[in-house]
């Protein structure tokens, strides 16, 4: 048990703290700024919509029904989870050949990965699904016991689903020779998500709030019999949390716990031969038995440097799993869950597809709805702030980046070929999206362009953004590319940048809303007085800090942070002036800009931050790859 | 032509390569030995421009890597220590990005290509992708990328290990080759007889302080006795 420990220890060590060469203060603040934007955003509201939720049941059905929908919901995505991680802490982290000739009894090395794996699901069981119990507890009024056992549940609700993939993973490996295709295995998982996201975005409006709480019972009571079926296992955690002031809970949650440590100890003693026996025949890709004749002449050619470079970087990108999936594919499931509940919402409404089409296209976008033009965009910095494309651009390459500094291709160049992917995955579904729009009708050719523009700069100013914090702190020294995106801090901080510049914009685009009130209530001269003092004191600081500081600062990774925080404070203050100049024309002579004058406005704040940004690393040269080696 | 010129490379406060001035010239293989974290690696990698000397410069072929690097990069050839390099690519996949990135046009590209993958015999595997390689093959596949473009200075760091007898005698032979044509080759190593056989010079590198230059005849004459290369080596290096 104590190697368990120290080998687990090691592991975890390896696996999730590999230095980023990053202070520790930074990385608290940083967290507690997560922190609190995921509290506010996300925990806040579920704890209090699930309460609400309650309350609306329990006149009429006893509420802890729900209790039968949130535990197999919570077991069936650990199950599709864990796939994953599975696959990529068992089978794929290098490290395994280091621990094959060292003395540890393959138990001891299964049980060592299955903490590891059980470790890296917890963060996502408890934020996204903590707050739904708790939602559960707070609205029923339960007692104590109820968040102890809620608490011991979701510390060992993965033992069970990881245990069970893991017998079943380890004997493909071992005996369906899967190892040979490990990666279309974790495809096969993608979709599979992909599919279970559809069918997410179906639940929100099958329960739609006009249904009674007795119907929704008896919807329930339908799951019930598949989930009994299904997860039979999970009756006693269900009936222990239901039941949980009274003793019969108690033996409920002990006979879970009991069964989880059972299914746990059967999982080693199936699995650990198999999967030692797995890891020492499998190889890690496919080779193909026959000889292949290459036809030189179509295979071998010139191309240019930089379309090679795109293809080269997407080619890694798309064939690996674990950069696929949490690159490409969340963005995917995002938008199908997004368009899927769109439909479902709106079929559920009319019921017939032309109905809803018909409705769409009748709405029309006035160019003075200025304020949808920034909710689109707060949309698009959250959609960037998803895929992490730009921001572990650099992190990716590993151990292997310092080919970047020994090949006659300059920095700049090399950046440009890396975010060109990341540009070209952040917009496709949005400019599609918006293309759809102009074929419906609901935008007109002009609006397009005022809108496609700046989406574009503003997704062209981000991926440079995202990599110049990638390239200022690069995580290099990984074993599993998982590290590189999952546990990478440029990664989450250039999620936060998004998301508070996201919650910027929706501040603008609402100020624009109720600027009529605002404007009772203030006087015009005021209104725009304020902005444009803040914003051009802004601008000019900003410009002027950054014209003096690009040659002077001598630490890499400060100078690009102060590069961003100068170029985000140029975009804001060329914003914020022109909204305040805006009001006095406003407060002078009754007119207010349309979406058109914002678009020009917008364009010029991002050309001039991307210009600065650009400029600014050409200027510094190879010098601009020094924390890579 | 490669000229360090009084380089220093610095870790924190730990000088990893000190002062270190050496001249290798066109026509001559130039070896470059030392103990296990002599600074051999880092003064190669100085020279490719992966890192930047806190002092110092190194000239190759008339560019300066800290000067003009972009035009210095395209001078040389380099097979890094560690063949691990994008291995979800295939082998063709592979040559034909660092073609592209050479600049290389496709006619050269394929007569080397065909030509290099047939003599280190890895022709047949050029569809595989580079995860399904030997540690070996890969190498011979880097070796191959840094060869496509026909630089006229080759930088090897320990191209020898990990290649069987066959390969390591064609590379060895083509190494000869090259600098017949009044190229230069400049490596490192730990094998010493291949040092001994093969090397016109060489250099040997000591806590980042270079402890001897010349050919096999002058460190001979150097240390006044008719002794092995090895033999001299471990007493140049013993710190007793
Ligand atoms: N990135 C780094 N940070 C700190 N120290 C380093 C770094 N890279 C190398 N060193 C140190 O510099 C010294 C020289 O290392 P180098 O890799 O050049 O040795 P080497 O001669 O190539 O050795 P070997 O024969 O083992 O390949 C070593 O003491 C090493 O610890
Ligand atoms: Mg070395």
């Amino acid at each position: 048990m104590n190697k368990v420990f120290v080998l687990t220890k090691v592991l975890f060590k390896n696996a999730f703290l590999a230095s980023n060469k990053i202070k520790l203060k930074n990385v608290i603040i940083t967290f507690s700024i997560v922190g609190i934007l995921l509290i506010a955003s996300y925990v806040v509201p579920v704890v209090m919509g699930i309460g609400e939720f309650v309350s609306w049941l329990a006149p009429v059905v006893d509420p802890s029904i729900l209790l039968e929908m949130f535990l197999p919901s919570i077991v069936f995505v650990l199950f599709l989870m864990s796939v994953i991680a599975i696959i990529s802490y068992y089978y794929l982290s290098t490290d395994i050949s280091l621990l094959l000739p060292m003395p540890f009894k393959s138990k001891e090395i299964l049980l060592a990965r299955f903490i590891l794996v059980t470790l890296s699901l917890y963060f996502f069981e408890f934020f996204f699904f903590g707050p739904v119990l708790i939602g559960y507890g707070v609205g029923s009024g339960a007692g104590l016991f109820y968040y102890v056992y809620m608490l011991i549940f979701l510390l060992t609700a993965p033992f069970i689903p990881i245990s069970i993939m893991s017998i079943i993973i380890t004997s493909l490996m071992r005996f369906g020779n899967l190892s040979a295709s490990k990666d279309r295995f974790t495809y096969i998982v993608m979709f599979l998500s992909l599919a279970f996201g559809l069918g997410f975005s179906m639940i929100p409006t099958t329960i739609e709030f006009d249904i009674n709480p007795a119907e929704f019972a008896s919807l329930i009571n339908e799951l019930q019999k598949v989930t009994n079926y299904v997860v039979p296992f999970l009756r006693p955690a269900i009936n222990a949390l239901k039941d949980s002031s009274s003793f019969v809970g108690l033996l409920w949650f002990i006979l879970y716990l009991a069964i989880s440590v059972g299914v746990v100890c059967l999982f080693l003693l199936v699995s650990s031969n198999v999967y030692i026996k797995g890891v020492m025949e499998g190889g890690n890709g496919k080779k193909k038995a026959k000889r292949h004749q290459l036809d030189t002449n179509k295979s071998i050619k010139k191309g240019s440097a930089f379309k090679s470079y795109v293809l080269k970087e997407w080619r890694l990108i798309f064939r690996t799993p674990v950069y696929n999936t949490n690159l490409v594919l969340v963005e995917l499931i995002l938008v199908v869950i997004f368009a899927g509940s769109f439909i479902f919402g709106l079929s559920a409404e009319g019921g017939d597809i032309s109905k809803v089409i018909a409705e769409i296209t009748s709405f029309k976008l006035s160019s003075q709805l200025n304020y949808v033009f920034f909710f689109i965009m707060a949309g698009i910095l959250f959609f960037n702030g998803i895929s992490l494309v730009s921001s572990t651009a650099i992190s990716r390459e590993g151990k292997a980046a310092y080919f970047m500094k020994y090949i006659p291709m300059s920095p700049i160049k090399q950046i440009n070929a890396k975010i060109f992917i990341g540009i070209i995955i952040h917009l496709l579904l949005p400019v599609i999206a918006l293309f759809a729009t102009l074929v419906l009708g609901v935008i007109d050719i002009f609006q397009f362009f005022y809108i496609l523009i700046p989406l574009v700069l503003l997704s062209v100013f981000l991926n440079y953004w995202g990599i110049l914090l990638d390239i200022a702190k690069p995580k290099l020294n990984w074993d599993n590319e998982t590290v590189a995106v999952k546990q990478n801090f440029n990664g989450v901080l250039f999620m936060i940048i998004c998301y508070s510049l996201a919650i910027i914009f929706i501040a603008f685009a609402l100020t624009l809303l109720f600027i009529d009130n605002i404007r009772k209530a203030i006087h015009g001269f005021i209104i725009g007085l304020i902005p444009t003092l803040v914003g051009s004191v802004l601008l000019i600081v900003s410009i002027l800090l950054i014209l003096n500081f690009v040659k002077k600062i001598k630490s890499l990774a400060k100078w690009m942070i102060l590069l961003n925080i100068f170029t985000l404070l140029i975009i804001l203050g060329g914003i914020l002036t022109f909204g305040g100049i805006m009001e006095f024309v406003h407060y002078l002579y009754q007119v207010n800009a349309g979406i058109g004058i914002w678009s020009i406005v917008i364009t010029i704040a991002l050309g001039l931050a991307t210009y600065i940004l650009v400029k600014s690393i050409s200027l510094k040269g190879d010098a601009i790859f020094d924390n890579i080696d | 032509m490669i000229s360090i010129k009084n380089v220093t490379k610095k870790f924190g406060d730990f000088k990893a390569v000190d002062g270190l001035t050496l001249d290798i010239l066109s026509g001559e293989i130039f070896g470059f030995l030392g103990p296990n974290g002599a600074g051999k690696t880092t003064t190669i990698k100085m020279m490719t421009g992966i890192l930047s000397p806190n002092e110092g410069d190194i000239v190759i072929n008339g560019y300066s890597i800290v000067k003009e690097p972009l035009e210095a990069k395209r001078q040389f050839g380099f097979v890094p220590d560690s063949p691990d390099l994008f291995l979800r690519l295939k082998g063709i996949e592979y040559l034909n990005f660092i073609g592209d990135v050479y600049e290389v046009d496709s006619e050269t590209r394929q007569q080397r290509i065909m030509e290099l993958t047939k003599k280190l015999e890895i022709d047949d595997a050029l569809n595989d992708r580079l995860i399904t390689y030997s540690h070996g093959m890969r190498q011979k596949i880097i070796i191959i990328g840094a060869l496509l473009h026909q630089p006229k200075v080759w930088i090897l760091d320990e191209p020898l290990t990990g290649l069987d007898p066959r390969s390591s005698a064609v590379l060895k032979e083509m190494m000869n080759e090259h600098v017949s044509k009044g190229n230069t080759v400049f490596f490192s190593t730990h094998v010493l007889d291949t040092a001994e056989k093969i090397c016109d010079r060489v250099g040997i590198i000591n806590k980042g302080k270079l402890i001897f230059v010349g050919s096999l005849q002058e460190m001979r004459e150097h240390a006044s006795e008719n002794k092995s290369l090895e033999r001299m080596f471990l007493e140049m290096t013993d710190d007793e």
